[in-house]
């Protein structure tokens, strides 16, 4: 039975234990907004690192298309030759990998009547204490002989 | 029997007041690590949102960094620039203390890449 005394006791004790399980449901909360924001960190970051590899392309597109002066078939090669050269210095240089970076870039191009369809596909890696984060994004862009005439991006 | 009863709930409510006190402290130092996080966030966007073209020029690049650090009212004590073409870049900064050491220093490191070359971006600054 409990005694008049004993109350208070029994009362604080009784809010101590609410307190600390209030305190231990913020706890695994915050704990979750933790990790969620540093996912989303890593999201942000990688996002970017797509957005320009994309962005290069279509420069790539574009002095191409200037420096072939009108001829399509030397759009396509010097095109081809500059994609290359973007790919294997800046994304498979060694660079990218003291970064703790590996990207994977494919890319096709196709060729309608006067226009070609080019398809990019990025895919970011990187690799932290936590584990492995991986993004990938597809870029398609249409040039016309004399004008670029449609670009759009899909995650 | 009585006191038995009152040193129990005495202790009791003793033992309870350290584990309050711990997970108390623990969720103060994860909003500290959450408040971090969401300054690097909103460091990285703007760092992101630097323009292709300023890429090219280390000068021009250094100086937009230091504008979106300042701006947004860090203290910064190094900006690194680690370029494929132009080599490593490196600007002190002169408002932070020298006695600075890492830990109480962050780290921010951003990639860019534009069609002529790819530069990484670090940024140490005050906690």
């Amino acid at each position: 039975m409990i005694k008049t005394w004993m109350m208070p006791i029994v009362a604080s004790t009784a809010i101590m234990v609410l307190l600390l399980t209030v305190n231990l449901m913020v706890q695994s909360g915050s704990i979750l907004l933790e990790g969620f924001l540093k996912q989303r960190e890593k999201l942000v970051l990688a996002d970017s690192l797509v957005n320009d590899v994309f962005n290069s392309v279509e420069d790539i597109a574009e002095t191409s298309m200037s420096s072939s002066q009108g001829n399509f078939s030397e759009f396509r090669k010097i095109l081809v030759d500059r994609i290359e050269r973007f790919k294997s210095e800046n994304l498979y240089g060694e660079f990218f990998k003291e970064c703790g970076i590996i990207a994977q870039f494919n890319y096709t191009i196709e060729t309608r009547e006067e226009e070609l369809l080019i398809e990019v596909t990025c895919r970011i890696r990187v690799s932290d204490p936590e584990g492995l984060f991986e993004y990938e994004r597809v870029y398609k862009t249409v040039k016309r002989q004399g004008s670029a005439l449609y670009d759009g991006s899909t995650g | 029997m009585q006191f038995l009863e009152g040193t129990i709930a005495i202790v009791l409510s003793t033992l309870l007041l350290i584990p309050i006190i711990t997970v108390s402290q623990s969720i103060r130092n994860t909003f500290e690590r959450i408040e971090a996080i969401g300054i690097d966030l909103v460091l990285e966007r703007s760092l992101a949102g630097i323009p292709q073209q300023n890429l090219a020029d280390s000068e021009t690049l250094l100086s937009e960094v230091a504008r979106i650090l300042d701006s947004n009212g860090l203290e910064w004590s190094r900006i690194e620039l680690l370029s494929r073409k132009n080599g490593r870049t490196v600007v002190e900064g002169k408002q932070v203390s020298k006695n600075l050491d890492e830990q109480h220093t962050r780290l921010i490191r951003i990639v860019r890449v534009s069609s002529e070359d790819i530069v990484c971006i670090v940024v140490s600054f005050r906690k």
